[in-house]
């Protein structure tokens, strides 16, 4: 049983990191083509070998094409043989947001809703990526305690109750902000968004960050602290589950070892597995049936009645969400290139890294492109500094261009001075040209309109070097809230006994 | 002994009561902070079919199955800079790539944020409203005597969204325009002389 239980793990994470390769690679393979042997010079060599696998994997069949279509997404809605299936928090953050309920998307969060009314929470114990990362981290966890430090490391368990509050406030902000927030919060959600930017080349968000302070958080303070105690996904299926039909069930005719309690102390999620059969907790993750010494519990059709057990609650997921709210406003940002030439000149030409930035001010539209002359190598290049700004103004009501005077401004962050730059009329048909010295730095660029009708207006410049030190400080910040609100709810009556380490 | 657990058990009352307002209150504050950075910014072209303005960033729940079933990879995603309404919502940059209106998206997306449209070019021109197409005459080449009209030969409706006039000056019928983009992408001029006004423009 448990070696299925691993294989339904390792199998669901495989099929999510292949779905992303499977759409990309379908998508170059529509794209150059089957057999084409430009792709190697056009392409980059990741996409090079996302084509080639394709085409080796695929080709063969007699659309291959198509067969990419029928696979997408990933656990949060995913596409298997052209059948769409989202996740019931996905149903749920979008009928709030929007106060619809879209029948399709009901249809398709219909099977995950039927398996956890009969199954309970099996998607966390045999499905989830969270659950299999994080069971590897209390592994881990359990044998740096053993073998490596020899000293217990602190175990501040949360109440379970704090899902209903993870659970409520995302009801409450899903309404009001009218965002589907559940998406952002749930890790499992975010590390596979962020498989997919990876993928596709894009950025990398906040869900690899968000894990790994969590697998922190979980290694040195609360063991299990996600999965017991905050996923508002484990809460809904366990609630959907609470009648379900197959769980775990102690054996009709095995006695238990006197005192010995075992499947209690390596539940995961903190349930008493004899006594309390059919809580919305249990995730059949198979530890106690695994553990027990005389074979007690097993996984099967459960007849009885569900036992509640009560908790106290803390303030911890509000801490939780506050403290995503306050990291969510960063996010590792990829080296975005914004209005590329066409033509393939990126790839060709990549000296020449260029910024669009667009300001409306009515009645104007102003686009401002500018160049930045160092090219890729700033140490190779004659002009470091210079950066070449190309403005055009169009007067969106008479759809004239201006071409009267401008008067343009650099103001640094900094407080250094500011270079200005007048000018009496376009220098090229209807384009201002204006070529400064600026070193990397943030700005603020003043378009100054002096004739009728007169505007001004600030665009933000940003040719500082991209740092990540927020994202540390940001980590660091999360790991320090968390772990003192941890510590602040810690409810010391339900520490259980642990293993001696000697 | 039976008061000291009444007295344990109205503390544990008092502390979900507390933890539950805290909870609530907490929320509205973060719901509150999301709505007022949902300010109206520079709208984004979105995929075919798309929903309008918050009505999208409500509909959509950032799947990817979009994203990842775009032949021509036109479709990227906002980030969570761009402000938790937007983030990791589709959108085209037509001067990148521009949407091929295979409508493979419309069919794929399991919510209401893409409405599904059949791919057949007369459903499409009448279904389809990513946009409307805009020359800055200023820029354009045609406009200024040097004869171009790329972008008539990359429109998908030539002659019904684009026609050329005299000198191979595009005229856009802002009708018949899906706002798919290839005319900015093709456009030759930089900064690019025809370009899309997003349909999800709203009037703030």
């Amino acid at each position: 049983m448990n070696i299925m239980r691993r294989l339904c793990q390792w199998g669901a994470i495989a099929i999510i990191l292949l779905l992303p390769l499977i759409s990309r690679g379908g998508a170059l393979y529509q794209a150059f083509g089957p057999g084409a042997t430009h792709v190697k010079s056009l392409a980059t060599p990741w996409e090079y070998f996302l084509y080639k696998s394709y085409a080796f994997s695929f080709g063969r069949f007699d659309d291959p094409v198509a067969l990419s279509d029928q696979f997408n997404g990933g656990y949060w809605s995913i596409t298997l043989f052209g059948v769409t299936i989202s996740d019931p928090l996905a149903l749920l953050g979008h009928a709030l947001a929007g106060l619809t309920i879209h029948w399709p998307l009901l249809v398709g969060a219909l099977m995950p809703i039927i398996i956890a009314v009969l199954m309970g929470r099996v998607f966390c114990g045999w499905i989830c990526p969270v659950n299999t990362i994080l069971e590897l981290n209390a592994k881990f966890r359990r044998w740096l305690e053993r073998k490596l430090i020899h000293i217990r490391l602190p175990t501040a368990l949360a109440p379970l109750q704090s899902r209903y509050l993870v659970l409520l406030a995302g009801i409450i902000i899903s309404t009001i902000a009218g965002v589907g927030i559940f998406g952002f919060i749930l890790p499992y959600v975010g590390l596979v968004r962020d498989w997919h930017l990876v993928v596709y080349g894009g950025a990398f968000g906040f869900g690899v960050l968000f894990m790994v302070v969590l697998m922190a958080i979980e290694l040195v303070a609360a063991p299990r602290l996600w999965c017991r105690s905050l996923c508002p996904t484990g809460l809904v299926l366990g609630l959907l589950g609470r009648k379900r039909l197959f769980g775990i069930k102690p054996h009709p005719s095995r006695d238990c070892l006197q005192g010995c309690h075992l499947c209690a102390k390596v539940c995961p999620v903190g349930v008493d597995p004899i006594n309390q059969l059919k809580t919305e907790e249990c995730m059949m993750c198979n530890a106690c049936v695994t553990q027990c010494p005389s074979d007690v519990i097993t996984l099967g059709l459960t007849t009885g009645q569900a036992k509640r057990h009560s908790h106290s609650v803390t303030a911890l997921s509000i801490a939780f969400a506050l403290v995503f709210l306050a990291g969510s406003s960063f996010e590792a940002k990829s080296h975005h290139i914004k209005g590329l030439p066409h033509y393939g000149y990126l790839e060709n030409y990549p000296q020449t890294p260029t910024f669009e930035l667009q300001a409306t001010i009515a009645p104007y539209d102003i686009i401002v492109v500018t160049y930045l002359l160092e090219g890729l190598d700033k140490s190779l290049a004659a002009t470091p500094d210079d950066a070449m700004s190309y403005v055009t103004i169009t007067n969106k009501e008479t759809r004239k261009p201006y071409t009267g005077r401008l008067e343009i401004e650099f103001q640094p962050k900094n407080g250094s001075s500011a270079t200005t730059r007048f000018f009496l009329e376009p220098l090229e048909e209807t384009v201002y040209r204006s070529r400064v010295t600026l070193s990397a730095n943030s700005y603020d660029m003043t378009l100054r309109i002096l004739d009728e009708p007169q505007r001004q207006v600030t665009i933000h410049l940003d040719l500082s070097p991209g740092s990540n030190w927020w994202l540390i400080a940001s980590a660091l910040a999360a790991i320090g809230a968390l772990s003192t609100v941890i510590l602040l709810g810690v409810n010391r009556r339900h520490r259980p006994a642990r293993p001696r380490t000697q | 002994m039976s008061s000291k657990d009444h007295n344990a058990e109205n503390g544990v009352k008092r502390r979900e009561a507390i933890a539950i307002a805290a909870t609530a209150l907490g929320s509205l504050i973060a719901a509150a902070m999301v709505r007022s950075e949902a300010a109206p910014k520079k709208a984004v072209l979105r995929p075919p079919g798309a929903l309008l303005g918050s009505d999208f960033s409500a509909a959509c729940i950032r799947c990817f199955q979009c994203g990842s079933v775009c032949p021509s990879q036109c479709i990227q995603f906002r980030s969570l800079s761009d402000g938790l309404t937007e983030a990791y919502t589709p959108y085209i940059e037509p001067r990148e790539i521009a949407c091929i209106l295979c409508m493979k998206c419309t069919e794929i997306c399991p919510t209401d944020a893409l409405t599904p449209i059949t791919n057949d070019p007369e459903v499409i021109a009448t279904e389809v409203k990513m946009g409307t197409a805009w020359v800055n005459e200023g820029l354009c080449y045609s406009f200024n005597d040097r004869i171009c009209g790329v972008c008539y030969y990359a429109c998908p409706y030539p002659d019904e969204a684009l026609r050329l006039g005299e000198g191979a000056r595009p005229y856009i019928n802002e009708d018949a325009c899906v706002g798919c983009g290839n005319c900015e992408r093709a456009c030759i001029h930089l900064p690019q002389a025809v370009r899309i006004e997003p349909a999800s423009e709203v009037p703030s």
